[in-house]
């Protein structure tokens, strides 16, 4: 079979991140290539770069032996790439046929679109992938998210493409719309002779339709497998990679007695579907799972971020103290250091005394003046304690590297008075060394009587981190692992698992 | 879904049905106010009275579909205005040269603020309020007071009757036939209404975006300089204050007529029913003898009511879903 698409030495950097690194992929006509890694290995990166949506900082694109470079998604769909996004890209206010075709509608002499063809058009790639209960005049956005998919897919068929890229393309669907896409993969492949890029989380899947495996890990290409070789515990060992073994995993014992935190039922519309759990004081609970199974959600939730749609009781120290906003969840202790400095953390503009200072001025306050004597004495006593490394208290937070930067957000709260902590995938952007002092803190927190919940899309982390994790999967709990069950394989087991088909790893 | 957001939602999608109703309810109240309006001349007139704001809304809506915000249209229409006094003569070829070279100045206008803010990043309301500064000054060099030379011929082109049907109706068809059609049945039409449904979409599909949010500003600048050019006509004049009030005016038509503030949503029919309500309910206070400080009053609060009205679909979702994210790249 011949080469459709070669790509080789691709590396993209954001700011420091290296989100791929010296990656190279050959893609074959009627051949389904599939991408596996965990959350931030890089898959999405590599899509975006062979879609258009990014330019690579290195590395070559080979399409039919001729080298290309795609500058916009415009280029990459005018060359034959055709991508359905994770995301759907649909426009909702558009109808199916509208969405389907944009861009390359039939036109009239005068170059009015002929809708009648569109129309037909639409009805015939629908029929092609086999789907007949969708109609092309229907309002896309009035549509469930499985036959949005099936448009969306229908949409990069009406390019003709030459390669295909299907980025978790089943996550949303229920067991029959996965089989009927899988029938449709198989069909490209072999009909039209597609070169079919596959992602998806479910082995299953990847083991019923692909003819190669490339398994990426922090950005790298960690290995591949031919169908013949595909192993799934393999592939997860692959991805997983070592644990950093030095790290050294958290003693403090949790104190006995009632749990300081108790949610019961907690549920978002949509999102969480009645979440149960304990976190006593000292103890370090952690949210693992996929990304968007609901850790995000939960956490916002308990910090009153959302208003519409919660239910369910969350209690600390017996008091029910369910917020409806960031304020009532203050007054009741809690703090959230989100993963978004820029958004949601801190204020970057400002110094580091302002930061932290922010949430207890009142009573900083004398006669409604900041005393600024008290201000700096707080100020600095935080910074001594957390190690917040700052050219001086003045320094904006800008010029802070990102683990410092979190260090303030989580100093602000502790001036506060917090006692639980909720921290939001902390280490997301964070260098290795500031990691660890990160963790310290995470520790001593724990040890002076906080209770803590951490989500992180970094799997590593739990294990050193918690001494109770909690693996979601669709907004609710699928397992939890305590101790020395706290590894990345029955994690991810855990994550993976399709429901009911594997005994619960404990 | 909610039953407060189904409302929301009905609400934007029905609005021309919508403000086609209030229109009937509008010219009720004004016919049995003013039973001589019945006549072709009181129709006429009403017909003119409401075309400019017509006109504008039609271009604030190219804007608004694609998500954009034309804060300058009032002021291009003051500019336009403004210059066809300065160059108009009284031949016929002095007419046509003048009715081109307005044409054209208004299309203008409103591709620099396309390209401000198609190509230069700017954000439109920033960048249409300044241009919106920039425009109104300009027209006040060019006539600092109220005046210059309108071709009488030219007049009563734009303002007379054919029998009962207005000049004022063949020109609105004319634009639609023209303008509007060709645009909205093209591709161009269906990706400004792509960009303005989601302009990641857009982009991520292949579609040129930046040249669609350049051509929808350059749309408004072309229909804010036909209402002009009709403002220089039934005023005889050119007067550089007289595009103000078809700013806002603009904009809240088209929300009455439910164009959505947020893009990719509404409908032609639903702007120019919006504006002609809104037209209509102006010359109704000032027919009922509201004293013009109460009319100013009365216009904020209506535009704040309906504002209002088409945003109870958003006061449901919650902010902060869009910071929920996706994690790590």
């Amino acid at each position: 079979m011949s080469d459709v698409l070669r790509a080789s030495g691709l590396t993209k950097r954001y700011g420091g991140i290296v989100a791929l690194q010296d990656v190279s992929l050959t893609l074959r006509a009627g051949e389904v290539h599939a991408l596996l890694g965990a959350n931030g290995a890089g898959k999405s990166t590599l899509v975006k770069i062979l879609s258009g949506l990014v330019q690579p900082d290195e590395g070559t694109l080979e399409l039919g032996g001729e080298p290309v470079r795609f500058a916009s998604p415009r280029d990459a769909y005018r060359a034959g790439v055709a991508t359905v996004h994770q995301e759907l890209s649909l426009f909702t206010g558009l109808t199916v046929a509208q969405n389907v075709l944009i861009g390359r509608e039939r036109r009239n002499r005068v170059g009015w679109i002929r809708e009648d063809s569109s129309l037909a058009i639409t009805r015939d790639l629908l029929a092609q992938l086999d789907v007949h209960d969708l109609s092309p005049e229907a309002r896309a956005g009035d549509l469930p998210l499985a036959q949005q998919q099936l448009v969306e897919i229908a949409k990069a068929m009406s390019f003709d493409p030459r390669v295909l890229i299907l980025d978790e393309p089943t996550s949303a669907l229920g067991r029959t719309d996965v089989e009927r896409l899988l029938r449709v993969v198989r069909r490209l492949q072999h009909d039209r002779g597609c070169a079919i890029v596959f992602i998806s989380h479910r082995m299953d899947e990847i083991a019923a339709v692909t003819d190669q495996v490339t398994i990426l890990r922090s950005g790298r290409r960690v290995g591949g497998m031919a169908r013949a070789e595909f192993c799934p515990d393999r592939a997860l060992e692959l991805m997983l990679g070592d644990t950093p073994a030095h790290l050294e995993r958290l003693r403090a014992d949790p104190a006995a007695g009632a749990p300081l935190l108790q949610v019961r039922g907690l549920r978002l519309a949509g999102r969480l579907g009645g979440l149960d759990l304990d976190v006593r004081a000292g103890e370090v609970v952690g949210l693992a799972g996929l990304e968007g199974q609901g850790q995000k959600e939960a956490l916002f939730a308990l910090f009153g971020l959302f208003r519409h749609g919660l239910g369910g009781s969350v209690t600390v120290e017996g008091r029910d103290v369910r917020a409806r906003t960031p304020r009532q969840a203050i007054a009741s202790s809690f703090a959230l250091i989100p993963d978004d400095r820029k958004t949601m953390g801190g204020l970057l503009g400002l110094g580091v005394k302002q930061n932290i200072s922010l949430a207890v001025l009142e009573r900083l306050c004398r006669l409604f003046v900041i005393d600024s004597r008290r201000e700096r004495r707080l100020v600095e006593d935080l910074v001594g304690r957390l190690q917040i490394k700052c050219g001086s208290i003045e320094a904006p937070l800008s010029s802070l590297s990102g683990g410092n930067q979190q260090k303030v957000v989580a100093a602000k709260w502790l001036a506060r008075g917090a006692r639980i902590f909720l921290f939001c995938d902390p280490t997301r952007g964070v260098d290795a060394g500031a990691r660890e002092v990160l963790y310290a803190t995470i520790h001593d927190l724990a040890k002076s009587g906080c209770a803590i919940l951490v989500y992180s899309t970094d799997i590593n982390e739990f294990s050193v981190l918690c001494s109770r994790v909690l693996v979601l999967r669709g907004g609710r709990i699928s397992g939890s692992l305590e101790r020395a069950a706290i590894t990345e394989e029955n994690i991810l087991a855990l994550s993976f698992r399709e429901a009911g088909q594997r005994q619960e790893a404990a | 879904m909610t039953r407060l957001n189904r409302l929301g939602a009905r609400l934007t999608r029905g609005g021309a049905l919508f403000s086609a109703a209030a229109l009937l309810a509008v010219l009720v109240v004004y016919f049995i106010e003013q039973p001589l309006a019945l006549s072709g001349f009181g129709i006429a007139s009403l017909v003119n009275a409401s075309l400019a704001l017509v006109l504008v809304s039609m271009g604030q809506t190219c804007v608004l579909f694609a998500g954009g915000l034309d804060l300058s249209a009032g002021a291009i229409v003051s500019l336009v205005c403004c210059l066809a006094s300065t160059m108009m003569g009284d031949s016929t070829g002095s007419i046509l040269l003048t009715v081109l070279a307005c044409l054209a100045a208004g299309t203008l206008a409103g591709a620099v603020n396309g390209l401000l803010i198609a190509y230069g990043r700017l954000e439109p309301l920033i960048s249409t309020f300044c241009t919106l500064f920039i425009y109104g000054g300009l027209a006040l060099t060019l006539r600092p007071q109220p005046g210059g030379h309108i071709a009488d011929s030219f007049a009563n082109a734009l303002t007379g009757n054919l029998g009962v049907l207005p000049y004022g109706v063949l020109l609105l068809a004319l634009m639609l036939l023209l303008v509007w059609l060709p645009v909205f049945r093209s591709r161009l039409g269906r990706f400004i209404l792509a960009v303005g449904d989601s302009s990641d979409s857009a982009f991520a599909s292949g579609l040129p975006v930046r040249p669609v949010r350049l051509a929808t500003y350059a749309l408004s600048g072309l229909f804010a300089a036909v209402a002009a050019l009709f403002l220089a006509a039934e005023t005889t004049s050119g007067d550089a204050s007289i595009g103000n009030i078809y700013t806002l005016n603009s904009l809240a038509a088209a929300v009455l007529g439910g164009v959505a503030l947020t893009g990719g949503r509404g409908s032609v029919a639903g702007a120019i029913c919006g504006a002609t309500v809104l037209s209509l309910i102006l010359n109704l206070l000032s027919v009922l003898g509201v004293p013009a400080f109460w009319q100013d009053l009365i216009e904020g609060s209506l535009l704040l009511l309906v504002l209002s009205a088409a945003g109870i679909g958003r006061l449901r979702i919650d902010d902060w879903s869009r910071l929920l994210g996706r994690g790590r790249a």
